[in-house]
């Protein structure tokens, strides 16, 4: 017994003591590269600089550098849009740098797939918008949320029709898909109109919650339907998304939803109404803001602040004004 | 066979059975973190930040007599990045100038507003709001504890979801957004998300920013970073694999508002709200049969300071052992009942066995060693060897802890500070963690006794740049 002990004791022993020497020769060779690396990031700047403003070095660089300035240059990508990312994109492309992302892209690690799905959204490339929708179809969902990403960044007009499936699929996250079609904006949304009768309330809400992004005052008509949706989220949405594309198509459904039988669906109403600019709503707010329960009663007064103040300002004169009320006053006051 | 063979053998078992839980959960953090470190690198926090979809949270931050760092950590928060954000300050009956000074920085005005009722509270004073700075709301109230005055702050909150942190910590930059990300990810299954706690002795705040990263001059804070590490990247990390993470840190979590509100918000007579209030969220939930995760995400970064002294260390840890008895007390109905699956079924009983009396057993083992040892039941070379063994192991461990650290995050930039900690692995494992269970043994007297709150605070504050 105690033989078998000392074994495992010598065993363990062992594990840590190589352990250890890992780590800290690790540790120093990593602190090496990273010095080198920054110091190489700092000589680079302005070349990566003078790309974004369409002066490509006309040198051709060591392969150590290019690897540098493309992360560099991913990195300024990431934050343009407009000439400066199609100059960056250009620039890669002609290195290889985006030649060797698509190669990634096939990689048989689904990280390393993910990561080249991600990156080639900063390049600015066009010459990837085809492999990223396949990678739409990629069986890990990393990858799937990193191309969908790309897609909308590089603004993917093709990819509209399954980005939309994806938003009713979940097959990235409903949030990725949505801020995607956000991106390419409304071209996308003819695509989401017939997801406004899916079985799933779910799926309605969501095109819904991206409609109202991407839409204009001319789809407001088809999502005045969805607030008599017998899913209350989707009647919530559906108020969300017209304050969203403004315009007065839905207002007086919006009035009326200021008495529907869920509090938030009437606090979603209150809101929308404010962003439209109904004035003919105050009454009905300020009954709200009177008498209603929390949420919406505060969302009441506040569009009624929004709105109308000096309506406000009467309200709150009177005797009794409700502490929603009072609230907006003081907060408008600031 | 005697009642020494079957304390042997119950020994024997016990220390089997706790080491293979450690090294199961230790594989099952190094693939969670490396996977989770890889994919940092294709996170879409661009995306999220810019986006409209991002849900808003109220940030509550319970405060009593935090005069020294308050206007430091509002200014910090004001710097966080997130795209909508409140930050509800509850000044918690603060008898030094915790108020004033938040008034003479932020020019704040009173504001006779709304609050819920859903969750009651002491008597609410007044609420305060800044003038330059909307999104600060300052809530005055009488003096209840911090699980009162973080429902306060509930009531108060405007947003679906709020982050409860404490008063003297220090987000990262991207800390909300990083911890956010699961939310937003699955917004239907997700009920809460809990960042890692960082230690902030040693290191340098600047603006409300940690600028330099460096260990604790103290020895004893620089236990306590081996420790967290242990805790949260390894033990965290692996409950929330098992979607049976029992606590999310008081000083950093996301919350569904509306879930909390309905489960009762936190409980006022415990002084583990944190850890109460995960246990009856997983409660309430798996009463009604709801699909829900909770989880943990081991990136975003809340910097706290860690006691430096035994006293104030040896009360904290007999307060977080109250917290956890008063917890396992309040819902013992839980433990070992299959409708609770992996909860009822293995967290819980963990928890009992492992962690709850753990710590009796171990303190108790010693002189039952030493009984059997004098009794000549035990052989001396036998008895060293184990103890070795024992050792090796818990320090093999947090070696694991450490490495997997340095593979991963790395936010030690200093090779020497890793150095360091390299050497107090040994003290961490022999001495540190045996007081430790001393403490949380005392932690059960405490428990007879029915000792309530929290007893004094000492903060050092943080160095400034």
């Amino acid at each position: 017994m105690i033989r078998i002990a000392a074994v495992v004791t010598l065993a363990l022993a062992a594990v840590g003591a190589i352990t250890v020497v890992t780590l800290v020769v690790r540790r120093l060779l990593l602190a090496r590269e990273l010095r080198r690396h920054d110091a190489d990031a700092a000589r680079l700047r302005p070349v990566a600089l003078a790309i974004v403003d369409g002066e490509p070095p006309e040198a051709e660089l060591e392969p150590g550098d290019a690897i540098v300035l493309a992360d560099l240059l991913r990195r300024y990508g990431r934050q343009l849009t407009g000439p400066s990312r199609e100059r960056i994109g250009a620039y890669l492309e002609t290195t290889g740098a985006v030649e060797e992302a698509l190669q990634e892209l096939r990689s048989r690690r689904s990280w390393r797939r993910a990561a080249a799905a991600f990156a080639l959204g900063d390049m600015g490339s066009r010459r990837a918008a085809g492999p990223l929708l396949a990678a739409l179809e990629d069986h890990e969902r990393d990858v799937r949320a990193a191309a969908a990403r790309s897609l909308g960044r590089l603004g993917v007009v093709e990819a509209v029709e399954r980005l939309v499936a994806a938003l009713a699929e979940v097959t990235v996250p409903r949030v990725i898909a949505a801020q995607a079609l956000v991106s390419i904006g409304e071209s996308a949304a003819p695509r989401l109109t017939p997801l406004l009768d899916a079985d799933d309330p779910a799926v309605r809400r969501a095109a819904l919650d991206v409609l109202g992004l991407v839409g204009s005052a001319a789809d407001a008509a088809l999502v005045v339907r969805s607030l008599r949706d017998p899913s209350a989220e989707v009647r919530s949405g559906a108020a969300r998304a017209l304050g969203s594309l403004g315009g007065r198509a839905g207002s007086d459904e919006l009035r009326r939803s200021l008495d529907d039988r869920v509090a938030f669906v009437r606090a979603s109403a209150a809101n929308a109404l404010a962003r439209v600019g109904d004035r003919s709503a105050a009454p009905a707010l300020a009954e709200l803001a009177r008498s209603d329960e929390f949420a919406p009663a505060r969302a009441g007064a506040y569009a009624l602040s929004a709105l109308d103040p000096a309506f406000l300002a009467a309200e709150v004169g009177r005797p009794g004004a409700s502490q929603y009320l009072l609230e907006a006053a003081d907060v408008a006051a600031l | 066979m005697t009642v020494l063979d079957v304390i042997a053998l119950i020994s024997i078992a016990y220390f089997a059975a706790l080491n293979a839980i450690y090294l199961v959960f230790t594989v099952i953090a190094w693939r969670r973190v490396a996977s989770y470190a890889r994919a940092r690198s294709h996170a879409a926090l661009e995306e999220a930040f810019a986006s409209p979809l991002t849900p808003p949270i109220s940030v509550i931050l319970p405060a009593f007599n935090e005069e020294a760092g308050i206007v430091e950590s509002v200014r910090s928060l004001l710097g966080v990045r997130y795209p909508e954000l409140e930050i509800v300050v509850v000044n918690d009956g603060s008898t030094d100038g915790t108020l004033e000074r938040l008034r003479q920085a932020f020019d704040l005005v009173p504001v006779r507003k709304a609050l819920r009722d859903s969750l009651p509270t002491a008597a609410i004073h007044g609420v305060e709001m800044a003038r330059r700075t909307p999104q600060l709301v300052v809530v005055d109230k009488a003096n209840g504890g911090k699980a009162d005055a973080l429902n306060a702050g509930i009531n108060a909150a405007r947003y679906p979801y709020f982050c409860a942190i404490d008063a003297d910590a220090v987000l990262e930059e991207e800390a909300l957004l990083r911890v956010a990300q699961p939310i937003l990810d699955d917004p239907d299954l997700v009920v809460a998300s809990g960042g890692i706690i960082r230690i902030a002795n040693g290191c340098t705040v600047d603006h409300g920013r940690v600028v330099d990263v460096r260990l604790p001059k103290s020895p004893l804070a620089t236990l306590q970073v081996i420790e967290y590490f242990r805790g949260f990247l390894i033990g965290r990390v692996a409950w929330s694999r098992l979607n049976a993470l029992l606590i999310i840190s008081g000083a950093f979590g996301v919350f569904h508002r509306a879930t909390v509100e309905a489960a009762g918000g936190y409980w006022t007579s415990t002084v583990g709200e944190d850890v109460e209030l995960v246990l009856r969220l997983h409660r309430y939930l798996r009463e009604r049969d709801e699909p829900y995760r909770i989880v943990f995400v081991p990136d975003p970064v809340c910097w706290s300071e860690v006691p430096e002294d035994l006293r104030t260390l040896s009360r904290q840890r007999r307060r977080w052992q109250r917290g956890l008895g008063e917890t396992l007390w309040r819902h013992r109905r839980l433990i070992g009942r299959p409708r609770f699956g992996v909860i009822g079924l293995v967290a819980l009983p963990y928890v009992l066995v492992f962690e709850f009396f753990g710590a009796l057993i171990e303190v108790l083992g010693v002189p039952l060693t030493l009984v059997w040892w004098a009794m000549g039941e035990l052989s001396l070379a036998f008895g060293i060897a184990f103890l070795i063994l024992a050792f090796l192991f818990g320090m093999l461990l947090s070696l694991g802890a450490l490495a997997l650290e340095e593979f991963s995050f790395r936010r030690q930039p200093r090779a020497r500070d890793v150095g360091r900690l390299l050497a107090f692995l040994f003290v961490e494992s022999v001495g540190y963690r045996q007081l430790n269970e001393l403490w949380r043994t005392l932690a059960l007297v405490d428990l007879t006794r029915r000792k309530r709150g929290w007893g004094a605070q000492r903060r050092r504050g943080f160095a400034r740049a």
